[in-house]
């Protein structure tokens, strides 16, 4: 049910997911064991006269302390995970020095990926523009710098556990590595008007040779891609 | 029989009406407890108005432009209005208070004529500021200023209907149960339109 | 002593019918019509609901078009929660219970109570008519995010979105008045003897949440405002357009900044109802009153500051999360004292197992699991991935649907006697609670799945993802466990009307509870206590006390003719504050 997880920081997301989830679960148990035992052992029919005492039970008070741990618990580690997972485009390119940028751009109803071509600079004769299909470099820091051209979208990528909200007016950043080859599913998931459900984008996560190859002739690259596998671009845009 | 005392008054009308007009358990008629729940609310609505408008000024350097288009002595012109006539109604209060109706009449009247004043006065402005060609799409200062200023006129406006009425129940045959009450909830409106207006003053005129 | 009866005591006595049942300001009847119209509107957004179900449930055959299925989803969850919750917990709780509880003989304004509930009928009729407009009702979600529903180059439901906005300013309009008596008689009627912290619980809730809705939607208002303008003048307060840069995310703010507390004015009135029904049916006063008062307290208070988490991926400076994401799991402390209390106030009692408990007991139970589930949502490393999927969704719906549904129900069940002065059909009742909690549970439990599996909301279709094609079965389960709880409700309606005129006669204390309405007949006259007064001379949750034989509570006020009162003198409460 759990997307596979091709990110190299991936592992943040899926463990907090386990530690809140372990401890949910023992909260719940313990709240529905007390409560159906409270059910049975105090019903009516076997217990004719409440007690006010309640004894040791009521202890159970400081519960409060205990959750109050967790709660610090599950924060920090929630908050270092963020750290990592959401960054700003100015920290990213400090730190990461070979790093791979596309513009996004969301549409009603459609995604437009902006690649700056071979000499990596946005604004140039060599930028082109693919919708709905994203081509990225295994094991290279990528850098999505989202906008939108009229409405709130967001672009949701399940199996690197990346979402990040395409405003107009405003760009925004998405970051990621992947790890592996292959083709995954990309999602709007803010509300956009009556095809919201139809903005699904793919991602192409290739060999960095292959990277090349398609920034240096995107048009060649795509037939192949088009005679090789089912999963094919949905149109492509001439920029300027 | 028991004999009723001046607690006893208090205490019988208080189970009596057990309503706006009686005392209540914590000192504060229900009447005025009401009404400052009432403000509270109309506090946040323009909190919510001015702080939205500051927040578009600090990220708008072009603001300060047009801030000089409006007429900074008007704006203190109106303000110096409101303010007599949030003064005459607190006189009023008094006035009623001590039981001196006609000057009550009298000084409710002033409270009526200085909210007549400032809407005349905004609508001459308004009139001169759309004849310069600033209208809602003149860009975020206008419409902050038409919004937030219309605004508050329908506030004075409302404030001045409710004084008039107030004038009209006081001044019949059938006094109401509370006159006091009644003009002083109606001087705390009108002291809160006042205040607004005393934020609006520098965010629109004074910058 | 005769007891003094007051002309004013006597005045229904001369009323026509129009105004003692329609026009009336007696908050007996305001509740009453304030609870029918709520469950009307339940009724027309379960129907909604149950027709976009089906929708996801067919997906390839067609029931609605994308638009209508946007328009019918944010309906739903706009008439859910300010045309059901607010009125219901609300509107018919609050003016039922408060004037009662606090020995009143009615609200501190009645004629603005009146009002508040014509506005709000004002508002229905205004919202009804939004779905006859050509373009339709608004479809752009409850959240209302522009530029999506600020600029018409991007929606096409302008006269319908209008229509929609000012019903929603007169809903809260309506409510605001509601809040002014609710608050004011809270603090100002109080009757002799009851201090502040001898309230019943449920008075607290009312008052607290009551608190809460007037410094949060206030805000709102203004941002509407500016909605309004951007909408039919064409300014740019929040729409981005060449000529101009408004800020979309400045609607989020303003509205989150509503939205987050306006969850917890719609989760309190519930856990007071369940409170209430806890002591009574257990025999056991309320654990820990104390605790439970001041727990709310910090809740309403820190709820004012976590809307944040609403906005993680939003484009708010990713630093902000840090301290939202803090305060978010904070509130979980106070909250779970609260549950904790209401959980031992279980243990050692005496459980009776009516149709109203049973409502309370699944609402209690029912909302553990919601609140769990926000711990997920508040973690923001983890929202990055959950945020706008199925998985919220099912969690709002394990907390509001909880209170807003099964605790007014459990409300409805308990105080139906005093309200109609007849009984509701047990029977009926139990087979009501059944069909809807489990109904509830094959709805939402199995939605926390499909959010997992990264399905995001709001999608007319999720066949038409690949891989979210083979969870389809999620959204069949899902709809059977829909149909099944608003078919459900079949008994309720059929139930509730049947005894309201052919019901057995109440008592008046059927549930032999201690709270002051109890001491008033089934139903209250008007102005409620027949000329006498009521005096408070205990605790609220006076149940099981040690040596007691005759009773096994004692109630929390007595009624005292009115010039014995008067000739006591002093006009305080001397209760404990």
């Amino acid at each position: 049910m759990w997307p596979k997880d091709i990110s190299a920081y991936g592992y943040w997301v899926d463990d907090t997911m386990i530690l809140v989830s372990v401890i949910t679960v023992a909260v719940a148990i313990l709240s529905f064991v007390i409560i159906v035992y409270s059910l049975i052992a105090f019903r009516q029919s076997r217990n004719m006269q409440a007690t006010r005492r309640l004894g040791a039970i009521s202890k159970l008070v400081y519960l409060d302390v205990v959750l109050l741990v967790l709660d610090i618990v599950i924060v920090s580690f929630s908050s270092i995970g963020w750290s990592h997972v959401i960054q700003g485009r100015n920290e990213l390119i400090k730190e990461h020095k070979n790093y791979v940028e596309t513009r996004v751009i969301g549409r009603q109803f459609f995604w437009s990926f902006v690649y700056p071509g071979l000499d990596r600079k946005f604004g140039t004769n060599d930028d082109f523009t693919l919708g709905n299909y994203l081509v990225v470099p295994v094991d290279t820091t990528v850098i999505l710098t989202l906008t939108s051209g009229d409405v709130i979208h967001s672009l949701f990528i399940p199996n690197l556990r990346v979402k990040y909200d395409a405003v107009p007016g405003r760009e925004t950043t998405e970051w990621f590595i992947a790890k592996r080859v292959g083709d995954y599913p990309i999602t709007c998931t803010q509300l956009c008007g009556s095809g919201h459900f139809m903005m699904q984008a793919r991602l192409k996560v290739v060999k960095k040779d292959e990277y090349e190859r398609f920034l240096n002739n995107y048009k060649v690259w795509l037939e192949e891609q088009n005679s090789k596998s089912e999963y094919t671009a949905y149109g492509e845009y001439n920029h300027n | 029989m028991h004999q009723l005392e001046s607690t006893d008054t208090v205490m019988e009308s208080r189970l009596e009406s057990q309503s706006a007009i009686g005392q209540s358990a914590v000192g504060i008629p229900s009447s005025k407890l009401g009404m400052w729940v009432f403000l509270s609310g109309e506090v946040l609505i323009f909190g919510g108005l001015i702080i939205t408008c500051v927040l578009f000024r600090l990220s708008y350097p072009q603001w300060h432009e047009f801030s000089g288009e409006t007429n900074a002595l008007t704006g203190s012109i109106n303000t110096f209005v409101l303010i007599t006539g949030s003064f005459t109604i607190v006189l009023a209060h008094k006035m009623v208070d001590q039981g001196n109706l006609k000057s009550a009449y009298l000084y409710i009247f002033l409270t009526i004529i200085s909210g007549l004043l400032f809407l005349a006065i905004k609508a001459i402005e308004y009139a001169g500021e759309i004849e310069h060609g600033y209208n809602f799409h003149s860009g975020p200062f206008w419409a902050f200023y038409y919004g937030l200023t219309g605004f508050h006129a329908v506030h004075v406006f409302t404030g001045t209907v409710i004084n008039t009425v107030v004038l009209i129940l006081i001044s019949r045959r059938k006094k109401p149960g509370n006159p006091s009450s009644l003009v002083e909830n109606a001087g705390l409106f009108w002291h809160f339109v006042d205040i607004v207006w005393v934020f609006l003053l520098p965010l629109f005129y004074l910058s | 002593m005769e007891s003094i009866i007051t002309i004013e005591d006597m005045h229904t006595e001369h009323q026509g019918f129009i105004r003692r049942y329609i026009f009336s300001t007696d908050h007996k009847v305001i509740a009453a019509q304030y609870l029918i119209t709520a469950l009307i509107w339940a009724l027309v957004a379960g129907l909604l609901a149950s027709i976009f179900r089906t929708q996801l449930a067919l997906s390839q055959k067609s029931i609605l078009t994308p638009e209508s299925y946007n328009a019918a989803v944010t309906m739903h969850g706009a008439i859910m929660i300010f045309w059901v919750a607010m009125p219901l917990l609300i509107g018919a709780f609050a003016n039922l219970c408060i004037p009662l509880m606090v020995g009143a003989k009615d609200m501190a304004f009645p004629g603005l109570n009146m009002l508040s509930y014509w506005v709000f009928f004002l508002s229905s009729i205004i919202l009804i008519s939004s779905f006859f407009v050509p373009s339709g009702p608004a479809p752009f979600g409850w959240t209302i995010y522009p530029p999506l529903s600020a600029d018409a180059r991007f929606t096409a439901a302008k006269p319908g979105e209008i229509l929609f906005l000012f019903a929603l300013l007169l809903e809260f309009a309506s409510m605001l008045m509601g809040g002014i008596n609710y608050i004011t008689t809270t603090i100002s009627l109080r009757t002799r003897g009851l201090g502040m912290m001898r309230l019943p619980i449920v008075v607290w809730m009312q008052l607290i949440a009551a608190l809460v809705f007037l410094f949060a939607v206030t805000p709102l208002v203004a941002g509407i405002g500016f909605l309004l303008l951007d909408v039919i003048v064409g300014t740019s307060f929040f729409r981005v357009t060449a000529q101009s840069q408004g800020d979309p995310l400045l609607w989020q703010h303003i509205f989150w900044f509503f939205g987050h507390p306006e969850v917890y004015v719609v989760l309190l009135p519930g856990l007071g109802i369940i409170a209430e029904v806890f002591a009574s049916h257990t025999r056991k006063p309320i654990f820990g009153y104390k605790s439970i008062v001041y727990a709310t307290i910090a809740s309403a208070v820190l709820s004012f500051v976590v809307w944040g988490h609403h906005m993680f991926v939003s484009g708010m400076n990713p630093s902000l999360s840090y301290p939202f994401a803090v305060t978010t799991i904070a509130i979980s402390v106070p909250f779970s004292v609260i549950l904790v209390c209401l959980a031992l106030t279980l243990w050692n009692g005496s459980i009776r197992f009516t149709s109203s408990f049973l409502f309370a007991l699944g609402s209690f139970a029912a909302f553990i699991i919601g609140g769990l589930t926000g711990l997920f949502l508040g973690s923001q490393v983890l929202d990055v991935y959950l945020h706008d999927t199925y998985f919220v969704i099912a969690h709002f719906h394990y907390t509001i649907f909880p209170s807003v549904i099964l605790a007014s129900f459990a409300g409805i069940y308990y105080w139906f006697p005093k309200l109609f002065g007849r009984t509701m059909n047990e029977f009926w009742g139990k087979v009501h609670f059944w069909g809807t909690f489990i109904g509830f549970n094959v709805f939402a439990f199995p939605l926390f799945f499909l959010g997992i599996a990264g399905g995001p909301r709001r999608y007319y279709d999720i066949t038409h993802i690949d891989y979210l094609r083979h969870f389809q079965w999620i959204h069949i389960l899902s709809t059977t466990g829909a149909v099944l709880l608003i078919a459900f409700q079949t008994p309720f309606i059929i139930n509730f009307f049947v005894s309201v005129f052919r019901g057995k006669q109440a008592e008046r204390n059927p549930w032999k509870a201690t709270t002051l309405e109890w001491l008033a007949e089934s139903p209250p006259p008007h102005r409620n206590w027949n000329g006498m007064v009521p005096v408070v001379v205990n605790d609220p949750y006076e149940y099981s006390p040690e040596g007691e034989e005759e009773e096994d509570f004692k109630p929390q006020g007595i009624l005292i003719p009115r010039d014995e009162v008067l000739r006591e003198g002093t006009n305080a409460p001397t209760g404990k504050h």
